[in-house]
Formats: C-alpha cells, structure tokens, sequence
C-alpha cells in the first residue's frame, strides 16, 4: 500500500525512452494482438472443412494429398474443425461466448478419448465410420476411418488445453500452454518425419500414422491456442516488455534451432554425408558455440547498455521524486493515489492531515475517503469518479467534508488517470487541495457582494456607474431606471451626455474634458425619458470598475429645494426691488417733506414780515394822522399775532426738521451740555434769578445737537412756567439703573395737574391759556420726538401751583 | 460824514419788502441814488447797460443788494455774471435773501459774494438789518475804486 508514487513530467520521458529499448518488432506485435491465432484457427477451420466436403464428395487428393500418405479420417476433419472454431471464438469474439469453445473443444477431446479407448480396448465404438465410410485396407489405417492414435492423443491435448486456457487460476494458463507446445513439438516432429521420410516420427508403431495436412493443423491448431493469452503463463517470457523479454525473444529463437540442427546432423551421419567425420562434427559443435557465445556477448552489451539507461532513468525519477516529495511536503498539497485493479488509495501525509486523521498505516483510506464526503456531495462526487474511470476524463472536482470533529472543509481534487496500452485505465493519481479559506472568503465576498449588491440595487436614491472614457452606462440601479423613466437596457445605450438637456452638455462636456473632478460636485439639471428636466445633486466618486476607470455617480433629486431655492430668490429679489421703490418712495416724500418744510417757512416767513412791516408803517402813520387807544389795542394785537405766527413756524419747522434728522451719537458729557444750554441764555437776569442746582451728570453716547435742543426745551419750559413765582428753583439730575439713564428737569413753577399728564407731550398741546403763559404748546413734543429717536421714554410728573418734573430715559 | 453810497441797485421781486427796504434806506439818508431792478434780467440789463437800460447814468452801482428768489435769472445767475465779468466784478453785493439754506449760502460765497444777509423774520429786525448794512457799507467799508 505505500508504493512511491511517479506523477512526475521527467518520469514520462524516461518511461518512454525505456519502453523503446524494450518495445518488440512488428511481428510479436502482430502476435500479442491476437490476430495470428485468429488467422491460424482460420486456417484450421478452412482446411477442416475443406476436408470434410473432400469426404462428403470423394476427392482423394484433398483426402490424402498423395496417395502414398496416410488420409485425414472424417473425425479428425471433424475435430480440427471444433477445436479451430474454439480458437476463432476465444481469439476473436466476447467473453460470453468462451463457453461454446469449450464446449466444442470439449467435444473434440471426447472424441480423441473415445478413439484412445478403441485403441486400447481394442473395441470399435463405430465413432470412426459414422458420417462417412472409408474403404478397407488405406493406407497406414489401423481400422478404416479411425484417426492416427498420436492424432487421438492430439485432439486430447488441444481440447484440455483449450478448455483450461480460460480458467482463473495461474497455472491455468501455463499448463494450457505447456500442453499446447507439447503437440506443437508432436506435430513438428510428424511434419519433420515426412520431409525427412522419417516415418517413425509421425506414426506410432503399429497405429494409424497421422497425416501430412493433419500434423500441419495440429501445429497450426497448438500455435493459435498457444499464442491466444501471450501475454499470460509460460509465452510471457517471450513477450514481457522488458529486457527479460528482450533477452528471450534474442535467445530462444536461436535454442530452437538446435534440435533441428542435430535431427539435421543425425541424418548427415546416417547419409553418410559431409558432416560424418569427427573433426567436421567437433568443427561444427565448435561453430554453434562460437555463434551462441557470439550472440550472448552482443545481447549481454546491449542489455547492459540498457540497464545503464534504464539505472539512469530510475535515478532520474527517483531525484525527481526526492524533488516532489520536498515540494508536496513545502507546500500543503496533499496527494493521492488509486490503483484501480486492487482498489487501493495511498494518501501523503497531508491528506491525513485535510481529513483530520492521524496516520497509523492500517486504515482503509478508500472507506475513509468515502465515508468523508458531505452527504450532499456523495452521490456527485462517486458519479464523477466512475466518470473518469470509465470513460478516461481527466478528474477534476470540488466537495465538502465533514471531518471526525465534525467540521466542515472545501478540498478540491485535480486527477489524472493513467492508461495502459489497450487504452484501458489502471491507476488514478492527483493532487488535492485544502480550498476551505477560499471558499469561506468567497463566500463571504459574495454575501458582502450581496450586501453591497443589495444596497446598489435597492437604495432609495438614483446611482450609477459611468465608464470615464467613454461616458457610457454601466450600470444603474433600480431607483435611477424608476426616477427617470428609461429602461435598463436604455441606459447602457445612452452616455452622460444623454442625460442632460441639450444646452447643458457643452459646459458638461468641458467639465469632463478638464477632468476636475471638483467639478463633478453640484447641482445640475438632468432630463427625464419623458422631457421633464430636473435638479440632480450629483456627486461623483472614481472607482476602478473591473479593471476600468469609472465614476460612481449618486443623483440626488433636488428639484423641489432648487424650486423653492429659486422662487425664494426671486422673491427676496422682488423685495429688495420693493424695499429700493418704497425707500425711494420714502426719500422722495422726505425730499417732498422737507422741501414742504422748507417753503412753508420760507413762503410763509415773508407774508409774515410783511404784515409786522406794515402794520409798524401804519402806527408811524397813524401817529402822524393821530391815532386812538383802540387803534393802538388793534395794532398791537396785529403785530403780536404775526410774531405768534413767526415763532410758530420757526417751532414748526424745527420740529419737522427734527423729525428728519439722523441721531449722530457720540459720547457726550451732559453735565457740560446743560452747563451750555443754561449759559446760552441772553435773557441774563433770568439767569440770575433763578437757583440753579445741578447735579453730576454723566457722559453717556447720544447726539449731542439733539439732546441740547431737549435742555433747551425742558429748561425754557421750566424758566417759562415759574416766572411768576419769587424764587424760581430748578434741579438739573439723573437716575441710574442697568437698563438704562434716566435724566430729569424738576422747577417750582405753575405745575399742573396729573389728570391731563398724557396730553403734556402732545403737538401743540397746552394746559394753560396763552394769557397767562406764552408757548406754541410744541417744545414738549419735540423732546418727545428727540428722545423716542435715541429709544427713550418721556414722562412727567406735576401737581397743580407746585412745581413738575420732566422725565426722560436714555437707554445703555 | 459823507455818504459814500452814492449809487445803490436793489434787485428785490417782492412789493412789499422793497418798499419796506427803500423805507428804511430813505429814512436814514444811507444812498444818493437808488436803483432798482424787479427780476434778474432787468439786474443784469442795469449793471451792464443793455436793454431797457443803456441810456442810464454811466457807472457801475457802489453796492448792490440781491434778492435770491428772482423771477427770470435768479439772483446766483446774476451775480455768477456779475462777477464774470472784469468790468463789474469788483462790486460789493450783499445777498439779501430770506433763505437761510445752507446751500444758496454755500453757493453765494463761492460766486463771490461780499456778504449774505437772511432777512429776519419780524420786521423791527429787518429794519435794523437793512439799517446796519446800509451804515456799514455807507460809511464804514471802503468800496473799491474805478479804475
């Protein structure tokens, strides 16, 4: 079980090589094909039946062949055609029918027995005139019709030994064959007896001689049966294909010669011919020697030559195999063997270790091997084996088994199945590899591919994959065939260019070409099968598609954010376009405001001056021409109504313009504002009256222009309304808290009652006649106006004949 | 002391303050000979002795006082010609103008006014106004000589 396995390209050659040395010629081959015994048993077969019809029809010549020879008898005919169909039948056809040659061989053994026994009983079975009748006294005939009693033992012979070719056992075949030379030297000797008119060589003393053309048979008979299994028993020295066959196929045919060279010199003596004398006879014992010695010595060196080629091919083969081992062993192949004819399997070590079982030199590999399949793969994988066995394919194959602990592996085979001459198969050998990790990553790459497949294939968003050189398709996801309206097979036949509406593909196009792959980022409009364009938020990835550069594209549809995205600009546009009118609009009615403004003082102004102009002519002219006291009542009323009118406008105009004007904060010191507005005062007695008591006052940020015009205000205000009283005392403070400043005017003047505190701040609102106190009734509304401009508050407080204060807030 | 305006032009469109304007001049005996011009045209046919005015008294006007608000040339225009012109760019103007806009002032002295005066409101101030420009320009200023 542990041969040492060849599966090696060196090995063949060497195979080859020696199988030339060692190959015989043509004509062996011609025997060892069976067609030889096929041709003799042929002959046999014509020249019986010929015989038989020469009975059945008197032809003496064919009977005899001379009528001085002993005939053929019917029976032998008979017999010789029995025992040529059983050659026919083992030489030519199936096994099937071995069993009617031994039948027939089998009869004309029975026949032969049947005449030995008349023979030697010397009774007549009446065997020997049965189909025809031969007349009394022919030649050399014992009892008319009754075949030669060596021709008897003949048909013994070649029935035994036909009948026992067949048979399984070893010395089957060598006794049939040993059986078979022995009447093949029989009838030698019988034909060597007619051409050397030797009769005791082919009749038994006082038998029947056997005839010419039967000896001829009985050779050609013996030599058929003799060469039907030449491969097989003794005839397998001559035709071994090695160089014991060599040596006997040199050897022997020369040994055959010698009998028939001392038969030959035996009649020289007897002849008295050239060879009689001793020295010719020592001459020619000398001569065979030489030649014998001379053909040992050439055959010896050939063999030897031989062997030396042979010793060097083994050689070879076994480095070869030393070389094989080492790999096999390097690597983890495992290797096996199995020899068809002895259904036997031989294993390397690692198969053991692939099958997980120890090697311990007495298992049953081929049960182990069997029994290992995976159940599901068993049934395959011997199909598949008796495949390559019956039908010669190269075994190739991938399985599963299950090891003693249970575990799964992948293993893969690769076999060869190795062949003899007749073509038939003997031994497959190969090589098996452990492919478990493959399988597994496989596997895994395939769920992975899956996965990934899955996620391609069934993402909710449009992707797929561009070829970069061509811009073709090539492949989509099921999302992008729904989403656009193209078929699959659509796609594959668009490019990139396809995709997009007609204008866009230039700037597509040169997007490409300059290969910024930046560019690929971004919104882009793309066209649906059915016309509708839409926004596609693309982006764009390179990847290495089966070996191609490619882009993996996922499309995003964004049409409704770049709607909206749109609508929203146009509408912020059509804002701003509203915002520029109204401001516009705004300016132009400020322009208009202030340019109303503007003549209503002007314009008015001059009437004004005018009427106080006149009316001063008048009371000049009135003095003269003598004028009374209502005259001078009305004038006066005249003349204080324009003034009225004057400061009014002036009020107004202020008013307005204040209304206009941009708060310009800065840090300002009150205190020095205050300080400023008090000193301003021309009116110095004013000043001087009245106790002025004014606090610290802080720097905050506010316009400083404005916030006078507020003190002015106030301050007036309070002078204004305490005029009447002896001591006029005005405070000037602030508050402060986190929010804001909180600034007050407080004065000792008229006061006035809470109940009418809202209307203070109002335009030209007053809660006193303008009798008793002068006024427009606009200052308040002005520091209304100043302190709203810088996010203030305006307030007051006051009770009626004692005093107020005024409140304003400045936010931090 | 002498009365150095000898010949006075006032462009003035309105009635009444020329009236009230000539009043005060007459009253105080501040200019010998009074001119007067009702719109910027007839201004500018006076100063330059053209139109309806070119059989007038020879010799430019000592000083003139000038109305902004002025129907045909408005007052800037005229003295904008007054001043471009060699022979009559020396003479003292006074803007006399009830506009106080920063503008016209802005203006006024870039074409070269000598003064601008916004007439007040209430007339006792317009009177002194006028008053003390006439004295000023009468009696104090040195006017510029012919050449």
């Amino acid at each position: 079980m542990n041969k040492r396995i060849i599966t090696n390209g060196d090995t063949r050659t060497n195979k080859w090589q020696l199988q030339k040395l060692t190959d015989f010629s043509s004509i062996y081959q011609f025997v060892v094909s069976y067609k030889l015994s096929l041709f003799l048993s042929v002959f046999v077969i014509g020249v019986g039946l010929l015989v038989i019809a020469g009975w059945f029809f008197d032809w003496p010549l064919i009977k005899s062949l001379s009528p001085r020879f002993v005939s053929m008898k019917f029976n032998t005919a008979l017999c010789f055609l029995f025992s040529g169909l059983a050659v026919f039948i083992f030489s030519f056809s199936k096994e099937k029918y071995y069993k009617y040659a031994r039948l027939l061989a089998g009869l004309a053994s029975i026949i032969g027995v049947l005449t030995l026994l008349e023979y030697s009983f010397q009774v007549n079975f009446g065997i020997d005139q049965m189909f025809v009748r031969e007349a009394e006294g022919a030649v050399d005939t014992f009892s008319p019709g009754r075949m030669a009693f060596n021709t008897a033992v003949g048909f013994l012979l070649v029935g035994i030994s036909l009948i026992i070719i067949d048979l399984r056992a070893w010395f089957a075949t060598v006794a049939s064959q040993l059986i078979s030379l022995v009447v093949t030297f029989i009838s030698m000797f019988s034909i060597l007896g007619y051409v050397l008119s030797i009769p005791e060589l082919f009749r038994f003393p006082g038998f029947s001689g056997m005839a010419l053309h039967t000896s001829v048979l009985f050779f050609t008979v013996s030599l058929g049966t003799l060469f039907l299994y030449p491969h097989k028993g003794v005839l397998s020295v001559i035709f071994m294909k090695n160089l014991g066959g060599y040596m006997s196929r040199r050897l022997l045919p020369l040994l055959m010669l010698i009998p028939f060279i001392y038969i030959w010199l035996q009649l020289e003596w007897i002849t008295g011919g050239f060879f009689r004398s001793i020295l010719a006879l020592q001459l020619l014992s000398a001569g065979i020697i030489c030649v014998f010695i001379f053909m040992v010595w050439k055959i010896a060196n050939r063999v030897g030559k031989l062997e030396e080629n042979y010793m060097k091919a083994v050689e070879n083969i076994s480095e070869a195999n030393e070389r094989f081992t080492l790999a096999v062993k390097a690597s983890d192949l495992g290797v096996w063997d199995w020899d068809i004819e002895s259904d036997t399997v031989f294993w390397n070590r690692n198969m053991f270790a692939f099958y997980g079982i120890e090697e311990k030199g007495e298992e049953d590999i081929r049960k182990i091997w069997i029994d290992s399949f995976h159940p599901e793969d068993r049934e395959e994988q011997q199909a598949l084996a008796q495949d390559a066995v019956a039908f010669g394919r190269d075994y190739e194959a991938e399985y599963r088994i299950i090891r003693a602990d249970g575990s799964v592996r992948y293993l893969k085979n690769i076999g060869e199945v190795l062949r003899d001459k007749a073509n038939i198969p003997y031994r497959i050998t190969g090589i098996t590899f452990d492919v478990t990790e493959q399988k597994l990553t496989q596997k895994k790459l395939k769920e992975s591919e899956g996965k990934y497949r899955y996620l391609f294939e069934e993402n909710p968003v449009p992707i797929w994959i561009i070829d970069e050189g061509e811009l073709t398709f090539l492949e989509v996801n099921r999302s992008a065939v729904k989403h656009y309206g193209y078929t699959e097979d659509e796609f594959y036949r668009m490019t990139y260019k396809d995709i997009r509406p007609k204008e866009d593909v230039d700037l597509a196009l040169s997007m490409l070409r300059t290969g910024d792959i930046s560019k690929h980022q971004g919104v882009w409009r793309h066209l649906k099968r059915n016309g509708e364009i839409i926004y596609v938020d693309v982006k764009g990835h390179k990847i290495n598609y089966s070996g191609k550069p490619a882009r993996l594209v996922i499309c995003n549809d964004v049409t409704l954010q770049k709607e909206a995205e749109i609508k929203a600009r146009l509408l912020s546009k059509e804002l701003e376009e509203r915002v520029k009118e109204r401001t516009q609009e705004l300016f132009e009615s400020n322009k208009e405001l202030e340019s109303f403004a503007y003549s209503v003082s002007h314009d008015l102004r001059a009437p004004l001056r005018h009427v106080i102009g006149f009316a001063q002519k008048l009371e000049r002219h009135l003095q003269y021409t003598g004028s009374s006291s209502e005259t001078d009542r009305l004038m006066t009323k005249i003349k204080d109504s324009a003034t009225k009118l004057g400061q009014l406008i002036d009020e107004l105009l202020t008013f307005s313009r204040l209304g206009r004007a941009d708060v310009n904060k800065s840090q300002i010191r009150i205190e020095q504002i205050v300080h400023e507005v008090i000193n301003d005062y021309t009116i110095q007695y004013v000043k001087d009256k009245v106790e002025w008591n004014i606090q610290e006052l802080p720097e905050i940020e506010a316009d400083a222009v404005l916030l006078k015009s507020v003190y002015q205000n106030l301050i007036n205000n309070s002078l204004k309304f305490s005029n009447k009283k002896e001591k006029i005392r005005i405070d000037v403070g602030y508050e402060e808290n986190d929010k804001a400043y909180i600034f007050f005017v407080k004065d000792n003047g008229a006061g006035f009652s809470m109940e009418y505190a809202d209307k203070l701040f109002g335009v030209f609102q007053r809660l006193h006649k303008s009798e008793d106190f002068s006024g427009t009734g606009i200052g308040l509304a002005t520091v209304r106006r100043i302190i709203k401009k810088h996010g203030g508050k305006t307030w007051a407080e006051g009770q009626e004949g004692n005093g107020a204060t005024f409140y304003f807030s400045v936010p931090k | 002391m002498e009365i150095r305006l000898k010949h006075v032009l006032v462009v003035e469109d309105s009635e009444n303050d020329l009236e009230l304007m000539l009043d005060v001049l007459e009253e105080h005996k501040l200019a010998n000979k009074i001119a007067v011009a009702r719109d910027g045209a007839e201004a500018l046919a006076y100063i330059f002795k053209s139109g309806k005015w070119k059989d007038r008294e020879s010799g430019n006007p000592t000083l003139i006082l000038l109305d902004l608000k002025l129907p045909k040339r408005n007052g800037l225009e005229v003295l904008k010609e007054i001043r471009g012109n060699e022979l009559t760019a020396n003479i003292p103007v006074v803007i006399l103008t009830s506009s106080k806009e920063e503008q016209d002032v802005y203006e006024g002295y870039r074409l070269g006014t000598n003064a601008y005066v916004v007439k007040p409101v209430g007339f006792d101030d317009f009177a002194r106004a006028v008053k003390t420009l006439g004295i000023f320009w009468a009696l104090i200023n040195q006017p510029p000589g012919n050449k």
